[in-house]
């Protein structure tokens, strides 16, 4: 996209869309999604809680939970559309290809076992250590365990040649995110899928693991598409931001320019509800609801909240649009 | 404590934590050079931290968090005497459990006599038929729970894990087994099999594992849910990699901890058929027909059938003692950090 770098495309998605069937009607979760990632790109999503941020992912991985499917919209990924994969295939891409980190570092890591263990199965799951029984040989046991240790090292977990023993709950929040993050680049994924991996941990820690993912992102050259409700997050790591409303993009552009002179009424509206420090002005917070999912109207899914409505704004869907050729934004109201 | 910590089994590893105590008190906090030092000096064991050391060590944290339960100290050591007795009965009996001598029936229980804990109407040592009986109850209760288990927690697994037809087919199936009384339920199977060893296992496993089919499918539900199993998707990992390998060792200790109480209840129940003579043959000495025949001589000679009604109360008792204790330690939510 507008990187200029020049090089080679890893992910393209296209038309992506996810619904939930409910009582009520199907869920529009995410609503023909448009992205494509190059080599060492970072691309950050932000929106609202319940935009499709999260779905968007979920339905990359092709794992989005029951009943929710994907409906439409292709995958490409090393020439190949993951959307029609088998199952087997799609396995071997998740974690090996495209890894993904959660939000959550406390519950995705398994209470069961000890962090050596778990990261040494993310190893064993691709094949670049031995399964079972093999895995018990003294030498694939000693190699497992440089391994391990040589992953911890990387993330920044001191001593890891002790820790490697420990259980999930002896590690603090920001430590256990950073064991997810050495499972999620176990395998040398291409692409690293980061769902609100900072949400909850507390801001000194936040900014410890977002230079973690820095890092990996220029030494390996990992593309990084992190999903977060944080603009300021986005604003700090990102090149590149995509706003999500109502499961659509609706402003997608370098992110200086998006941050500096948004285009999207929406985009406008976000950046005025965030608090700065040092000045007394009270916030402007974005009137009305998210839109009902289940039961969206002909027009712009933002036209009920939009300071900048037009008539044609209730009757029909605005396209996504070049604008200032640098970004796109999709808006009847846009400046062309 | 001591006992536990002067088996055999324990003692390798209380090496390395005595090593490491020094050091630092919690055993999960020994630096790893005492503890490779330690493991050094046991020449020919397994080195490393493979899979191997892990379950030695696992084992002994929770040998000694058990050991931490007097009461289940106790118990264990009443049952590892009731199974060594029963193990090598025809060795230890004094007498054969089915010689008859009539004209010693009903002879009282003296430390000084031939039999120990008397004799009952036929003249039978009551003694070697407790001894002969242990076999009968704790057969029945490990093979009833074994097959409970692995059916219940077989099906449960998968009827949690896929849902869909199969869970809604097999979870109607449980609450109709339910809607019958236990007791009821067995005494009919049983009336129509007729009495006999496999019979009553049969008949007792054939609603057991209801129970077990209803944990391990609530608690892989509620674990299927959590992060870690969407993390191992997005890892890659298959799904029956995932049941067995993610979510099983989060479940194992609540089975465990209902399959050990509950062995206690079918050994209840098969003595209640055995009293009911619709258990065990009546040539074969069990608790629950020992009970029956001495019913008749309770106000002349109360040891017919006392005595093997409390060898049944102590062995029920030690199990549930286990039991709970095991709850405790196997808990995750009251597990110290």
């Amino acid at each position: 996209m507008a990187t200029g770098m020049g090089t080679q495309t890893v992910l393209q998605v296209s038309g992506l869309s996810t619904i939930y069937p409910t009582p009520r009607g199907n869920v529009e979760a995410v609503r023909g999604v448009d992205l494509a990632l190059d080599e060492g790109d970072v691309l950050a999503i932000v929106g609202e809680s319940g935009c499709g941020k999260s779905a968007c992912l979920l339905s990359i991985m092709r794992l989005v939970p029951h009943p929710g499917r994907v409906i439409a919209g292709s995958v490409m990924f090393q020439g190949r559309d993951l959307m029609k994969l088998g199952a087997r295939d799609m396995r071997e891409v998740r974690g090996r290809d495209i890894a993904m980190v959660f939000q959550d570092p406390m519950t995705t890591l398994n209470p069961a076992f000890r962090v050596g263990d778990q990261i040494a199965e993310s190893l064993r799951v691709h094949g670049l250590l031995p399964g079972f029984p093999a895995s018990l040989a003294r030498r694939s046991r000693a190699r497992e365990r440089e391994m391990v240790t040589e992953l911890m090292r990387q993330v920044g977990i001191p001593s890891p040649e002790t820790r490697h023993l420990e259980y999930p709950h002896q590690f603090s929040g920001g430590m256990q995110q950073r064991i997810l993050i050495a499972i999620a680049l176990a395998c040398k994924p291409r692409v690293l899928l980061a769902d609100e991996p900072t949400t909850a941990l507390d801001v000194t820690i936040q900014a410890q693991v977002l230079e973690l993912m820095r890092e990996i992102n220029e030494t390996t050259g990992t593309a990084i598409v992190l999903v977060t409700h944080d603009l300021a997050i986005a604003a700090e790591f990102c090149r590149e931001v995509a706003v999500m409303y109502a499961g659509q993009i609706v402003e997608q552009g370098p992110i200086d320019a998006v941050l500096e002179d948004p285009v999207h009424p929406y985009t406008r509206g976000l950046l005025r509800s965030i608090p700065r420090l040092g000045e007394r002005k009270p916030l402007t917070p974005i009137m009305g609801e998210v839109p009902d999912l289940a039961a969206l109207g002909p027009g712009c899914s933002f036209a009920p909240r939009c300071e900048a409505r037009r008539p044609c704004c209730d009757i029909s869907q605005p396209e996504l649009v070049a604008v200032d050729g640098r970004r796109l934004v999709r808006c009847h109201a846009r400046r062309d | 404590m001591r006992a536990l910590r002067d088996s055999p089994i324990c003692l390798e590893g209380i090496e390395a934590i005595d090593e490491g105590r020094r050091a630092a008190p919690p055993w999960e906090a020994v630096r790893p050079e005492v503890v490779r030092e330690a493991r050094a000096a046991r020449s020919g064991s397994v080195g490393g931290s493979g899979p191997l050391g892990l379950a030695q060590r696992n084992l002994l944290s929770f040998g000694r968090q058990m050991a931490g339960h007097p009461a289940a100290v106790v118990g264990g050591v009443v049952i590892l005497l009731y199974v060594m007795a029963a193990a090598f009965a025809p060795w230890v009996v004094p007498c054969a459990p089915d010689e008859v001598a009539l004209s010693q029936r009903l002879t009282a229980p003296s430390w000084t006599g031939a039999f120990p804990l008397g004799t009952d109407q036929l003249g039978r040592d009551i003694l070697s038929r407790i001894i002969f009986g242990a076999r009968v109850s704790i057969l029945v209760g490990i093979l009833t729970i074994a097959i409970s288990v692995t059916v219940g927690v077989g099906l449960g697994v998968v009827a949690g894990y896929f849902r869909g037809p199969f869970d809604r087919l097999v979870s109607r199936f449980t609450d109709l087994l339910l809607a019958f009384p236990y007791l009821i339920f067995v005494i009919g199977a049983m009336a129509v099999m007729g009495p006999g060893f496999w019979n009553l296992i049969w008949a007792l496993s054939f609603k057991g594992w209801v129970e077990f089919y209803r944990l391990a499918r609530a608690e892989v539900m509620s674990e299927k849910t959590r992060e870690y199993v969407e993390a191992a998707r997005a890892l890659g990992r298959s799904n029956a990699a995932i049941i067995c390998g993610e979510i099983l060792p989060n479940v194992v200790h609540s089975i465990l901890v209902l399959g050990t109480l509950r062995m206690g209840n079918m050994i209840v129940l098969e003595s209640s058929l055995s009293f009911l003579g619709l258990g065990i043959p009546p040539r074969t000495p069990a608790w629950g027909s020992m009970v029956n025949d001495g019913r008749r001589y309770m106000l002349t000679a109360w040891w017919v059938a006392t005595l093997p009604g409390l060898a049944l109360v102590v062995l029920v008792l030690a199990i549930n003692l286990v039991g709970e204790a095991l709850r405790d330690v196997l808990d995750p939510r009251l597990k110290e950090g």
